[in-house]
């Protein structure tokens, strides 16, 4: 934080880089702490923190299957895909809330029948304030980006609070 | 606000398990939603913490016995802080670290509670809501979204 002997907070007055921001409540008075937290919530794509390609798996797939391979993939969600469309997510959390033993290995269920189906999604132009805005929503980890319903990529809780942290250190240190 | 205690963020007691429980329990208690993270207690001392993902990594597959004891997947040494920490400065350990869950920790051992990244985000939300997420601070809690 800047020293005590000046304002912490500067009021945007003329100049308001929220006006184009429409997820946001019209009439909200804006402060912030320099310029580095408000470009990095307004201007930065969350696609620059995302995931491009995140693992996929079908509906249809074995939970066995799915536990395979977000251990190979060192990925915490899958996103569920039929017919090129998302339909569903499946997180760690929806396995540990499935399997019944800890030697139970998911062969015998369905992804379909333990997914988190239509989850919660994110535009490719949305910026990072949205996306830490969806996900401060209990329960909600991941944000699949979609546009056109077509996947462009994975968003998630980690990196957004890492990219938050960084910003403040930055507002701290600057 | 960044100079108060990361103490100021604590919303819940940290749920325990001693270190030679069943894999089993583990499960029944993550299973039940009151916690992603368990802290894995050798008595009064925590020594580890167990996660969903480390029972999706190491667990859920043939040769896991129920009765495995919780020491053998957890994740340790833990890395924490103390209660009367500086937020920025826990900050900058869960930045440093990468971590996701911080447990807070007394001087004399005892465990205060375990900080979750979605406390650093709400927290932080409501209490610069303009500042990180431009929103009131009561944010809606939808049902039905327990894995994404």
């Amino acid at each position: 934080m800047p020293g005590a002997d000046r304002p912490e907070f500067e009021t945007l007055q003329e100049q308001d880089p929220w006006q184009d921001a429409d997820w946001l409540p019209s009439d909200t008075n804006i402060v912030f702490p320099g310029d580095v937290l408000s470009e990095l919530m307004l201007e930065q794509s969350v696609t620059t923190i995302a995931v491009s390609h995140p693992a996929t798996i079908g509906p249809a797939d074995s939970l066995q299957t799915a536990l395979f391979r977000m251990r190979q993939r060192h990925a915490r969600a899958l996103l569920v895909v039929e017919d090129e469309q998302l339909i569903g997510i499946l997180t760690d959390r929806d396995a540990v809330v499935a399997i019944q033993h800890p030697g139970d290995d998911g062969g015998s269920l369905a992804v379909r029948d333990v997914m988190t189906p239509d989850p919660i999604t994110i535009d490719p132009d949305d910026p990072l304030g949205k996306a830490a805005q969806l996900l401060s929503v209990d329960g909600v980890h991941h944000l699949p980006i979609v546009e056109d319903g077509e996947i462009r990529g994975l968003v998630a809780q980690g990196p957004i609070l890492h990219a938050i942290i960084a910003a403040l250190i930055e507002a701290d240190e600057g | 606000m960044l100079e108060e205690p990361v103490s100021a963020l604590v919303r819940r007691p940290p749920v325990t398990i001693e270190r030679g429980s069943p894999l089993s329990e583990a499960l029944r208690i993550l299973r039940t939603g009151r916690t992603r993270c368990l802290v894995v207690m050798d008595g009064s001392r925590a020594i580890g913490l167990l996660t969903d993902r480390d029972l999706v990594e190491k667990c859920f597959h043939e040769g896991i016995d129920d009765g495995t004891p919780v020491q053998t997947i957890m994740d340790s040494p833990i890395i924490s802080v103390t209660p009367d920490t500086p937020l920025m400065e826990a900050l900058r350990v869960v930045d440093r670290e990468r971590i996701r869950h911080l447990p807070l920790i007394e001087a004399d051992g005892t465990l205060r509670a375990v900080i979750r990244g979605r406390d650093l985000i709400s927290y932080l939300a409501e209490s610069m809501p303009e500042l990180v997420l431009n929103q009131p601070p009561s944010t809606p809690r939808p049902v039905n979204r327990e894995g994404a």
